[in-house]
């Protein structure tokens, strides 16, 4: 349980929020689409390996 | 198990998620899909004493350490299941989540069926 994640998720997502405001503002809404998946894969790259492993540990758990 | 630190931690994610909500919901979501991830792991971790207390009963009980197994996998089951449906019922999927549940049912009334069906031997012996 590492609060450090929930942090650098919170971070990520009100930056990638506020480029994506400032690219749609200035006329570039192409880039602010890319922005906005490029943060989210970021994210769930971060997030994959907690999946996998809650995925281990029901299994070695319940034996299934 | 220290309740206040998982208290806490929660508090954090909702404030977290709900900031994260009002500007743009999907980063809520994976946020909130975060905390849930982490809290379920850290209580699983806590769990894995009671399975192998409620499988080492079984050892006492003639046959009865592959009827706990099933019960523990059942268990399982419903636990992967209902985590998953929730989830996608949280970002809007009714849809998936009740074929997931329903998927979980399913899954739990063919673990069950070994068990009717010795039941019923048992019946059968009797007659």
């Amino acid at each position: 349980m590492s609060i450090a994640l929930l942090f650098k998720m919170a971070a990520v997502g009100i930056l990638v929020t506020i480029l994506s405001q400032i690219l749609k503002n200035s006329g570039r809404d192409e880039y602010s689409f890319f922005v906005g998946l490029g943060g989210l894969i970021l994210i769930l790259t971060w997030l994959v390996p907690y999946i996998s492993a809650l995925f281990d540990t029901v299994e070695a758990l319940f034996q299934l | 198990m220290d309740v206040q630190r998982l208290i806490l931690f929660g508090m954090v994610a909702a404030v977290f998620a709900l900031v994260l909500k009002s500007m743009k919901s999907e980063w809520g979501q994976l946020l909130s899909l975060a905390a849930a991830l982490m809290i379920a792991l850290y209580l699983l971790e806590l769990c894995k004493e009671a399975g192998d207390f409620l499988l080492g009963i079984g050892r006492y009980v003639e046959n009865a350490s592959s009827y706990l197994r099933i019960l523990l996998k059942a268990v399982g089951i419903t636990y992967l299941c209902e985590f998953t449906a929730n989830l996608s019922r949280d970002t809007g999927n009714s849809l998936i989540a009740g074929q997931i549940e329903l998927c979980g049912k399913i899954a739990v009334l063919l673990l069950g069926i070994p068990i009717l069906a010795s039941l019923l031997q048992v019946l059968e012996g009797y007659l």
